[in-house]
């Protein structure tokens, strides 16, 4: 094993602990509420990425199980399983030995595991039988160090004859690992206190400065003043990390696929040293390589076809990134033969995402790539899997404030675009006053602010009014009365939102003005409430409260299109 | 085995720490070991569809916390002279809270001796009392902190 190998190995063994910690956490609410398709989604997704990662970084045993485990989460998905108690500990049993596994192989790289009744209870499951095995399930505390002297038994010679010399071999790996373990780990916990008392140190040296004056006469106030930008600067950048070890992942990706394929391909990184976030940088892992997969799978052609086309037999991927404002931009190019927007859009009809009515631009059909659930590939295919790949790029990337967007040219290649916020700490805000108090509001959520003539609002007895927005009407809901803010007034501005294909407005007093903003969690006591993202201090050292209009108001906008629905059937 | 007497030295560890504070005209206390830091009441900004003993939050050097009226909270009538006005800044171990006071007293040293039983009479507020603390005549109500905690729970689950 190379130093490359180990540490992409390290490197997908820390990504599976989050996987799995994601998944667990959906198994247990899934218990709770067994007909919940979003967590059986989450669940596939979570085993879907194990598979691909786990494959690429060659730990064959876990791909085999999540395989499997995802062709039963799938047939769950798509109804032709239902989701029993028996079912569910079957796959509650698939989480604990992957998580054992991947414990496992954190102390041991090469270690190797029985999963034999696993695979059987996952079998029976899979043809809708229950799976008598579950009963009496495996003990991973006793099944572990079984397991591990089936490994050495496997891997090395018995250990009363030469077992030696390969024991000493991992040692010292071990010892090497340490060493080269120069940096230190600090919670980003302690981080974002220490960026929280830099803010205020701020602050009050400007108060400090501007009480005693002239203070370019004062040379001891010019320095303190320096040195608090220093000092601020230098804390801000502690959540910096470079991009280079996530791209360099790719490699290996690339390597894996295109072998698979049967495919020449080439990747060139460019910008491996641009930094980003630490948080952001974490969930970037995942997008980038259904990217990745994606562009060589169903861009880049075999090597014959490129000949035909009069292109060089060896194809290209490009990755780059750098920045842009305070943005990260990551350009993943390829030459390979483009997305045809017509197979797509045919696609899409013949699978009902799209009316065969509606008239699309070139554009917007590529653009049926991220919709959910779609796939162009007819067969399931081993490398890019079931087209869970680009919906989940583009959820991803918009959790993370984030967009994606894609430019194709056919025969001459693609080029997607993620542009990703520099840091999750700082937002866009738009400072907003409703009902005599203000807010802000993230600018991201905002599509266009409207002034709100009386001649545009319907109302209705007993529902939201509606707002006539040129061709569209949309509920008009109003932000104080649904804040219950003490003063009411009447609503002059409406912001616009979107969220997928719905739209509504919602009413407040002004616009104040737009200002970054650093974004603290919610105090304790409101996490979780009235969609309420965040909290943040403004300039003058007042705290204000940080509105999610997306989760204050989206479900109400689905029970609003639902009673339309009924009424207009 | 021991050197000492059960009872010796044992007055040394029973003697606990107070901050006394007023409401109303009434005297109460908490445990000095769990506050963090008194301060003068800071600028406020209302937190939505929070309930009526809810101040708002504050700006605690960078942190955001959330300050509750103690007062309303237990329907004691405020005192007139809002200067002497305070808060208790309450460390309540997984988070900080602030507590608006009328004023802040004094630190009282109080014995496992002078340490009271909340009387039955009381039976309505006993669950936020956990005694009664005696300086000669005076007497003070030693506040529980689970009950700031429990108020703040409360808070959650309004919406």
């Amino acid at each position: 094993m190379d130093d490359f190998e180990i540490e992409i190995k390290k490197e997908f063994l820390n990504e599976a602990k989050d996987l799995l910690q994601n998944a667990e956490q959906a198994f247990l609410e899934l218990e709770k509420d067994p007909s919940n398709k979003d967590l059986i989604d989450t669940i596939f997704r979570c085993a879907h990425n194990l598979k691909g990662t786990s494959r690429a970084v060659g730990f064959g045993q876990i791909a085999e199980l999540t395989h499997k485990a995802e062709n039963l989460l799938l047939e769950i998905k798509q109804d032709k399983i239902i989701a029993t108690d028996r079912v569910v500990s079957v796959l509650l049993l698939f989480n604990d030995k992957v998580r054992e596994m991947v414990e496992g192989l954190t102390d041991d790289l090469s270690a190797s595991f029985e999963c034999h009744d696993l695979l059987e209870d996952l079998d029976l499951a899979l043809q809708g039988k229950d799976a008598a095995r579950t009963e009496e399930p495996a003990s991973p505390v006793q099944d572990f160090p079984e397991t591990l002297d089936v490994m050495e038994q496997a891997h090395f010679a018995p250990s009363n004859t030469a077992s030696e010399a390969p024991k000493q071999q991992v040692r010292e790996q071990k010892k090497e690992a340490r060493k080269e373990d120069e940096t230190l780990r600090v919670s980003l916990h302690r981080l974002e206190k220490l960026n929280d008392l830099v803010g205020e140190l701020v602050i009050l040296q400007t108060l400090v400065e501007s009480s005693l004056g002239k203070v370019g006469e004062n040379k001891t106030a010019r320095s303190l003043g320096k040195l608090c930008k220093d000092i601020q600067d230098l804390s801000m950048s502690l959540r910096m990390v470079a991009v280079g070890p996530t791209f360099q992942k790719l490699g290996r990706i690339v390597r894996d696929t295109t072998k698979l394929l049967n495919k020449k391909v080439e990747l060139k990184l460019i910008g491996e040293e641009t930094e980003i976030d630490k948080t952001v940088v974490e969930s970037l892992g995942d997008p980038l390589v259904h990217i990745i997969r994606n562009a060589i799978d169903h861009g880049i052609e075999t090597p014959e076809d490129r000949l035909k086309a009069g292109k060089s037999e060896q194809g290209m991927v490009e990755v780059m990134a750098f920045h842009e404002g305070n943005f990260l931009i990551i350009q993943i190019t390829d030459d390979g033969k483009g997305i045809n927007p017509e197979v797509l859009h045919k696609k899409a009809i013949a699978k009902g995402i799209i009316s065969p009515n509606l008239s699309m631009t070139d554009q917007q059909k590529v653009e049926l790539i991220f919709h959910p659930g779609f796939s162009t590939k007819d067969e399931v295919s081993e490398v890019s899997g079931r087209g869970v790949g680009m919906d989940v790029v583009k959820t991803n990337i918009q959790q993370l404030g984030g967009e994606v967007k894609v430019r194709s040219k056919v025969g001459s290649g693609s080029c997607f675009r993620l542009m990703l916020p520099l840091t999750l700490a700082i937002i866009e805000g738009m400072l907003i006053e409703s009902g005599g108090q203000s807010f802000i509001i993230p600018k991201s959520q905002v599509q266009e602010v409207n002034r709100i003539e009386n001649k545009d609002v319907t109302q209705v007895t007993g529902r939201v009014p509606y707002l006539k927005l040129r061709e569209e009407v949309i509920p008009l809901f109003s932000l104080e009365e649904d804040l219950g803010v003490k003063d009411r007034t009447i609503s002059k501005i409406a912001l616009i939102v979107r969220h997928g294909d719905k739209g509504f407005a919602v009413g407040i007093s002004d616009v104040l003005r737009l200002q970054q903003v650093v974004i603290k969690p919610p105090t304790k006591e409101m996490a979780g409430r009235f969609g309420v993202m965040g909290t943040t201090i403004l300039g003058d050292g007042k705290p204000s409260v940080i509105i999610d209009l997306l989760s204050l108001y989206m479900k109400r906008v689905h029970k609003e299109s639902a009673i339309e629905h009924k009424s207009a059937s | 085995m021991t050197m000492f007497k059960k009872d010796e030295g044992q007055h040394l560890n029973d003697t606990k720490r107070f901050l006394e504070f007023n409401l109303g005209g009434e005297s109460y206390a908490v445990e000095l070991l769990k506050v963090k830091e008194v301060i003068t009441p800071p600028e406020m900004t209302p937190i939505p569809k929070a309930p009526g003993y809810v101040c708002g939050l504050m700006n605690l050097r960078g942190l955001v916390l959330t300050v509750i009226d103690l007062r309303k909270k237990l329907g004691i009538t405020p005192g007139k002279d809002t200067s002497q006005n305070g808060v208790i800044i309450f460390d309540l171990g997984e988070r900080l809270v602030g507590v608006m006071v009328d004023s802040i007293q004094k630190v009282l040293n109080i014995g496992s001796g002078q340490i009271k039983p909340v009387p039955d009479s009381e039976a309505a507020g006993a669950a936020y009392f956990l005694g009664v603390l005696q300086q000669d005549e005076r007497l003070s109500m030693w506040l529980d902190p689970d009950f700031l905690l429990e108020a703040t729970n409360e808070l959650k689950k309004v919406s």
